[in-house]
């Protein structure tokens, strides 16, 4: 009996069918290798397979046993594992935490050294010995990549879903996973291999299908398959292309000279007019970097870029243009018209104002030649197909009639077809005396357009080819890197280890120090017990909210509600409590300000996590409200007549160890426990998380509701140290708060930072103004306060650039 | 028909039921001369949402313009103190804003800082350096020619809505008929590809926080003007106002979207709810709640339709 079966899977996004019903088997200690071109199908399958995706029809069959559809933890539960592609790692986290998500040992709290024990076995499983406790942002792709699959393996893995795994590997590299593939091929696991890569397939697969369109066209034994086979099933006919007929050369038109950017170094190349030029190499290899920096987009170290013999100023002007690689995020604006998009970049002789009727004649010239298929040319971009939008990005570029065309990919993602119109039209425009440079990394396209071939390898010119003397062999043998690449290094503020986060942490614990010698030498009586009782009361509030705030800003939300909540929690405090009012006992009037301070996160909370509406307008929305509320419970009167037993909870210091405690509370969440390992995942990287099956909204319900039940604990220490409460309670605190946060080394965009930051940002902020006190510079200098807080987030944010731009 | 499922028509809908329930409530509401009269609360309002449109629309956010204004009308009131002409205070105050706006712009545009950590912080250090300058009294007792600014009419039209309605019009050109506009909108569905289509997106967001600073600064003149005293709590929550008669407007906040008749719409609805809330129950604590809970429900509502119409697509 086969392993898995698939009965009928289909599904579809919108009206667009991704999988047609479609019926598969695998079975276990097989390699069976899934392609097909972009848009096939592969990745709706392996999705559907791993449980991200709840496919519309059909059934999965595990032993013969139906599994549930679409539960990440079901499929795992019957032994599917998934190695998802580079972009689901997180970053900002380690490798033990990677390799445990979602399957941590214990409880609710974390077994760090469990983890650590069984993550570095695992590592070891697959070959690796390096240290996981370092953050995965520090590690080369290919450890990378044996993190995510040591993990997809351990445990009672039976299937195994690989997806391109080899697209950023060296060869050494991709030769110790093949290894691995084997090892786990005679434990009896099946292994689902998606790739493009004929030679892999070969080597690998027992057995091999094709997708097309959503379909299964082919399903065959290995050995009774051929490359030309595959590809004829892939494409739907069989492919040759035309070799181009190399034309005549005129001047020199790009002419790029030591150039050195970023990954790209000492780069020096050539094209001349009317001649097409390809630059290989693998993926990674600095091929898109140069071009972005030859188009001004990347800032340049060093060297010369020169159009036509001129430096260049401005890229369009010049007769410059780029048609990058990424259709979606860099080429087009899908959301857009087609002849929007074919004027968007600057066309000769456009005008300010726009200019309906010239733009629709250009537009309809253009789509007439490139016979672009189109309802109209007013028609959404996005409503195209793939290969009809490439010819879009095309003609956005021709239109600006280019001296010099840089072409990424330009057939990423299209038909055979439209593949063929755009080799001819690029044959054309080299006969018309344009200058080309095609980056691609499809072999035979770079054999049949080239007139000469640059390789790039690890951000250098590996070699050139006449376009005569250039075979895939020879192209291969120099973008192959003879060793490992170098790991990437990219520092940034981490979990508390490491580099810049524990600057952050210093550098903001040695000014606070600094402040504190400057006080003491103002004043002695600085250092005495009741100045700093009264500091420690005075940022206990700050420290008690901030450290909620950190875990809303940690997971990529924000929370500006929080001083108008606290308003709003004490005014309930004060009303349930006053004679005057309701005259409820304390303890109940507590437990009113503290469930208001709740149901007011709990809101915030739902309307982020359910109703998806961005954070800052949400709390934006209930800062209002609350306030409003506050002001109609006042009625325009203060409110008086706390009674005593209240009034000493404000006075008598008991603050203190509360925020001691809360502080704690968060550290530990960060720290400990798997709530904090699911934020600091989902501010790394939200996408990711869904993948992994965290449960992303009831962990943004509860942070809203930890903030707001922060907030009435803030509110109620502090506002019993009041004699009377009035309107104004809370107001601007969430500002307070936030800067705690931020100037604490926190990152706004999530995934970095942490507690003790918090607590020193805090301390920093209570300190200066206390200092601003002992300078006795009268009542003048209060009123400077807010403006110093503020002062204090810009300084901060403007010395992580300086930081950034420093190491670079 | 395409009009009648448009926003803009569903904020019609909502004024002119208010305004039929108004004039059963409070007949002596709904009068030429007590909205005119009214009206004087709008302008300030109104002007600085017509920047915040084009900053929301590039995906941006400037939570610091009330707190711009404030400090701008402190630095009228103390220069028109220290015995300057009104007149030239209220242009340095403009400068003075479009200077802190290209202080946002520069943050925003240069340190890629996220928009809202910005002017977040600006928002606190204007206002409080605003409360510093001016150690947080009110400056007053401006002539009647600096006043008549805010007072003064054409035909009928107070001057404020004379230029409301210039820069109103000026930004609905730019976004439907310049190639500028058509950038802001290419800016705020992908920056990314504004930036490979060769669009100076930098100097596009400088220039847009520098505006909202200038607008600010005018706003700052008509508000003194108007109330004949310049304090550091002036415009207190105006961001907010601001933001939710854009978003009323049906701008979408993470930009590429948006119109300036919807925003127009979007102030109008607030203005009218406002007034005739404090007109009838003759308090203002009403306020606030009307404004977030307006704010809370229409998006919720847009989430639920948009669902609506993405699950019709998909049985489709």
């Amino acid at each position: 009996m086969p392993l898995v079966q698939l009965r009928g899977i289909s599904k579809s996004y919108g009206g667009v069918h991704a999988l047609r019903p479609l019926d598969l088997e695998i079975h276990a200690g097989e390699v069976l290798a899934v392609c097909g071109e972009n848009g096939a199908g592969k990745s709706t399958l392996n999705k559907v397979l791993s449980g991200t995706v709840v496919p519309d029809t059909g059934a999965i069959l595990v032993d013969g046993h139906e599994i549930q559809l679409g539960s990440v933890a079901s499929a795992e539960a019957s032994g599917i594992a998934i190695v998802h592609q580079e972009s689901a790692a997180f970053l900002h986290l380690s490798a033990t935490e990677n390799h445990q998500m979602m399957r941590e040992p214990g409880s609710a709290w974390l077994d760090r050294a469990e983890m650590h024990r069984r993550t570095a076995e695992s590592l070891a499983g697959v070959g690796e010995t390096f240290d996981p406790e370092t953050p995965l942002e520090q590690r080369s792709l290919a450890q990378r990549q044996m993190v995510a699959i040591a993990r997809a393996v351990s445990g009672d893995c039976r299937v195994l879903i690989l997806d391109e795994p080899t697209a950023s590997l060296s060869a050494r590299e991709t030769q110790s996973l093949f290894q691995v593939i084997q090892n786990l091929r005679s434990r009896g696991v099946a292994i689902v291999y998606v790739s493009h890569r004929m030679d892999e397939i070969f080597e690998l697969a027992d057995r091999v299908v094709v997708l097309r369109d959503g379909q299964l066209v082919a399903d065959k034994p290995i050995a009774e398959t051929s490359p030309d086979d595959l590809i004829q099933a892939m494409v739907g006919r069989s492919v040759e292309f035309e070799k181009r007929v190399p034309g005549n050369l005129g001047e020199v038109l790009l002419d790029v000279r030591d150039l050195c950017a970023g990954p790209v170094q000492s780069l020096s190349f050539q094209v001349r007019a009317g001649e097409v030029v390809a630059m290989a190499g693998l993926v990674g290899a600095g091929r898109s970097e140069a071009a972005r920096a030859i188009f001004g987009l990347d800032s340049v170290d060093s060297g010369e870029i020169r159009v036509a013999g001129n430096l260049v100023k401005e890229p369009i002007r010049q007769g410059l243009a780029l048609l990058p690689e990424d259709r979606q995020h860099e080429g087009l604006h899908l959301a857009m018209s087609v002849r929007e998009n074919l004027m968007m970049a600057a066309v000769p002789g456009q005008t300010s104002l726009l200019q309906p009727n010239i733009e629709s004649r250009q537009a309809e010239e253009m789509i007439g030649q490139l016979s672009i298929k189109t309802a109209s040319d007013l028609a959404a971009v996005a409503s195209l197909s793939g290969g009809n939008q490439q010819k879009v990005l095309l003609g956005k570029w021709l239109a600006t009639q280019p001296k010099v065309l840089i072409l990424d990919e330009p057939t990423r993602g299209v038909d055979v077809g439209a593949k063929d119109q755009i080799h001819r039209l690029i044959s054309r425009l080299a006969e018309q005396g344009v200058a080309v440079l095609v980056i691609s990394s499809e072999l035979n396209e770079v054999l049949a357009l080239a007139d000469r071939v640059l390789v790039m390898q690890q951000g250098r010119l590996a070699g050139e080819l006449s376009g005569s003397e250039a075979t895939q062999g020879k192209i291969l043998e120099l973008a192959l890197p003879q060793n490992a690449p170098p790991p990437l290094v990219h520092r940034g503020i981490g979990r508390g280890g490491s580099a810049l986060g524990a600057i952050r942490v210093l550098g903001v614990g040695i000014l606070l120090a600094a402040m504190m010698i400057v006080a003491t030498i103002i004043n002695p009586s600085f250092l005495s017990i009741e100045n700093i009782r009264d500091m420690l009361i005075g940022i206990s509030p700050a420290i008690i909210v901030g450290s909620m705030m950190t875990l809303v800003i940690l997971a990529r939300e924000i929370d500006i509600s929080v001083g108008s909540l606290m308003g709003l929690s004490a005014v309930s405090l004060g009303i349930a409590v006053s004679p005057d009012r309701l005259g409820l006992p304390p303890a109940v009037a507590v437990g009113v300000c503290l469930g208001v301070g709740v149901l007011g996160g709990l809101f915030n909370g739902l309307l982020v996590a359910y109703a998806r509406i961005p954070s800052i307008i949400v709390t934006l929305g209930t800062l209002t409200l609350f306030s409003g509320l506050t002001k109609l419970l006042m009625g325009g009167k203060w409110i008086e007549g706390i009674p005593a037993s209240l009034r000493t909870l404000g006075a008598s210091g008991w603050v203190i160890p509360v925020a001691v405690l809360v502080a704690l509370l968060g550290f530990w969440v960060t720290r400990r426990t798997r709530l904090g390992l699911r934020i600091f995942a989902l501010g790394s990287n939200p996408d990711a998380a869904i993948l992994y099956g965290i449960k992303a909204s009831q962990v943004r319900l509860l942070l809203f509701m930890f903030t707001g039940l922060a907030a009435s604990v803030a509110a109620l220490f502090s506002a019993t140290q009041l004699p009377v409460i009035d309107a104004e309670f809370g107001r601007n605190f969430e500002l307070t708060a936030i800067a705690a946060v931020i100037v604490g080394g926190t990152s706004i965009r999530g995934g970095r930072g942490g507690i003790l930051g918090t607590i020193l940002g805090a301390a920093l902020l209570g300190t200066v103004s206390t200092v601003l006190i002992f300078m006795k510079l009268g009542p003048a200098v209060t009123y400077w306060e807010r403006a110093i807080q503020g002062g204090f987030i810009l300084v901060a944010v403007l010395g992580d650039h300086l930081g950034r731009w420093r190491r670079t | 028909m395409k009009f009648l499922r448009s926003r803009e028509a569903v904020l019609l809908v909502l004024l002119v039921l208010l305004m039929v329930v108004a004039s059963v409530l409070e007949p002596r509401f709904v009068t030429v001369r007590t909205q005119v009269l009214l009206s004087s609360h709008l302008w300030e309002l109104a002007l600085v949402a017509i920047p915040m449109l084009l900053i929301i629309m590039i995906g941006g956010i400037d939570l610091s313009v009330g707190a711009m204004l404030a400090l701008c009308a402190v630095v009228l009131g103390l220069f028109f103190e220290k015995g300057m002409n009104p007149f030239l205070a209220g242009v340095i105050a403009i400068l003075v804003g479009g200077a802190l706006g290209f202080a946002n712009g520069w943050f925003v545009a240069k340190l890629k800082v996220h928009p809202l950590i910005v002017t977040l912080a600006t928002m606190a250090a204007f206002r409080g350096i605003a409360e510093g300058i001016s150690q947080a009294r009110p400056i007053s007792g401006y002539p009647e020619s600096f006043q008549a600014i805010s007072q003064g009419k054409v035909m009928g039209v107070p001057y404020p809505a004379l230029i409301f309605l210039a820069i109103a019009a000026s930004a609905w050109f730019l976004l439907t008929k310049t190639r500028r506009g058509r950038w802001l909108v290419a800016i705020g569905l992908e920056e990314n590809v504004a930036r490979f289509s060769a669009i100076p997106v930098a100097r596009v967001k400088t220039r847009l926080y520098a505006f909202c600073g200038l607008i600010c600064g005018l706003a700052a003149v008509l508000l003194v003007a108007r109330n004949n005293t310049a304090k550091a709590d002036l415009g207190m929550g105006m961001e907010l106002e601001a933001i939710t008669a854009v978003v009323l407007g049906g701008a979408s906040i993470d930009g590429g979207k948006g119109k300036v008749l919807g925003v127009i719409l979007g102030l109008l609805l607030i203005h009218e709810t406002r007034q005739f809330t404090s007109f009838h129950w003759k308090q203002n604590e009403l306020d606030a709640i009307v404004l977030g809970g307006l704010l809370i429900v229409t998006l919720l509502v847009e989430r639920i339709l948009s669902r609506e119409r993405a699950r019709k697509v998909k049985q489709a």
